[in-house]
């Protein structure tokens, strides 16, 4: 799909740059390649300094590189990440990545099994709601109903699964389907309620 | 995205840097414009010689009286220095008044790519505004052929668009621009446009025949075209 695009890959442009990588991150996480994905993402990240961490290649590439350290199961650099964002000053950061944080620490709370992780998953998912992309919100509630499957609570993960699953069928986004089906499949089998 | 003037860099910041030396020695409108540009590319690379080269065009630019056509490229500058710097509300500030002056001259060129910049600040803020405003720009540099600009213009309405979960327009948008506007060949938007792709890659869904329900009629006047 990217094949003929010399004159673009050729550029010094840090914004041409960074669209190339990340149409490969994104290439590579539909690919379930999460290990190339974090590389073009923190390509990107590389640019902060030159494009500002408002810019969209940066909205885009940070959630893209946490959620491939989140598959690699790579807490340092999930850790890293997080680094990156506290760096700036409250007001430079764009309420997409501020929501995409409190994600990532609703994250790391529940790995690192933080009874408070729930209420931060919660929150996360409502920062998404109002603040970010309907795309991102499709993957934030997927977490939490891993989370939510995790913890013994299989009817409120198959409801967060089946929200993200209207989300990702009206966007018709096709990795987001494809990660919803894998929990469901994963889920287990809900009681039937009794009169 | 804000249109950036380099390609490649480097060569050209060397090339317009001597060229000011030469033209400092009589400042004139020509050293403006000279200092536009260098400050523009400098923005773009950003470079830690952004700030003080945005700054000092644009004083350059007030003190020789440069017209509003210039005054607005300057302005645009600065705004590009302020947004890579991070700093929205000024960027913004400075592409609104970029767009006011270039109005005022009637240059559409730099209207649209001043709208353009002031779309991709907008975009992470305030997705609806910047739509409206990237679609204005895209329509000023439709007018004068600017095929520079143009594909910027339609990738930050692009880009509003999907933070907005209007992924099908963004789509439709890229795909539109790229046929009715003669940019096929910018592998800029082409790139956009398939990375967007790789994320949305289930086919649209069959329009549904109008006769196949009995509920469902023709609509009588045609739909607000984009």
């Amino acid at each position: 799909m990217l094949a003929g695009l010399e004159e673009l890959r050729a550029s010094e442009d840090p914004q041409e740059k960074s669209l190339i990588s990340l149409v490969e991150g994104f290439s590579a996480a539909a690919r379930r390649q999460p290990q190339t994905a974090l590389g073009h993402a923190r390509a990107i990240l590389a640019y902060g300094d030159t494009l500002g961490i408002g810019h969209e290649y940066m909205r885009w590439a940070w959630p893209l590189a946490a959620r491939a350290a989140r598959d690699l199961l790579d807490t340092a650099t999930a850790g890293e990440l997080l680094t990156l964002l506290n760096s700036y000053q409250p007001g430079y950061l764009p309420p997409m990545l501020r929501a995409e944080r409190d994600l990532a620490r609703a994250r790391l709370a529940a790995d690192d099994g933080d009874p408070a992780a729930g209420t931060a998953f919660a929150a996360a998912v409502s920062s998404l709601s109002e603040l970010s992309t309907r795309y991102h919100l499709g993957h934030g509630l997927l977490d939490y109903a891993q989370y939510l499957m995790h913890t013994g609570d299989a009817e409120g993960g198959t409801a967060a699964v089946r929200e993200a699953r209207d989300t990702a069928g009206r966007l018709r986004c096709q990795p987001l389907l494809d990660r919803a089906a894998d929990l469901t499949r994963a889920a287990p089998p809900l009681r039937t309620q009794r009169a | 995205m804000i249109k950036m003037l380099y390609k490649p860099v480097g060569m050209l910041v060397s090339l317009v840097a001597a060229a000011i030396n030469v033209l400092r020695t009589d400042p004139g409108t020509d050293t403006v414009h000279a200092l536009g540009n260098l400050a523009h590319l400098e923005a773009s690379a950003g470079s830690p010689d952004a700030d003080r080269l945005s700054a000092e065009a644009l004083i350059f630019g007030q003190a020789l009286g440069a017209g509003d056509a210039e005054l607005s490229r300057l302005l645009a500058a600065r705004g590009t220095y302020l947004a890579g710097a991070d700093r929205h509300t000024e960027a913004a500030a400075y592409f609104r008044e970029s767009a006011r002056l270039a109005s005022q001259a009637g240059d559409s060129m730099p209207l649209g790519n001043a709208l353009s910049g002031l779309a991709d600040i907008l975009a992470g803020t305030d997705p609806g505004a910047a739509a409206e405003t990237a679609r204005t720009a895209a329509g000023h540099l439709r007018r004068v052929g600017d095929r520079d600009g143009l594909p910027y213009a339609t990738t930050n309405l692009a880009q509003a668009l999907l933070m907005l979960g209007d992924w099908d327009d963004a789509e439709a948008e890229l795909t539109r621009s790229a046929d009715s506007n003669g940019l096929a060949d910018r592998e800029y938007l082409a790139c956009y446009g398939a990375g967007w792709r790789r994320c949305a890659v289930m086919p649209p869904p069959p329009k549904p025949c109008w006769r196949a329900s009995r509920s469902c009629v023709p609509a009588k006047t045609p739909r607000k075209s984009r």
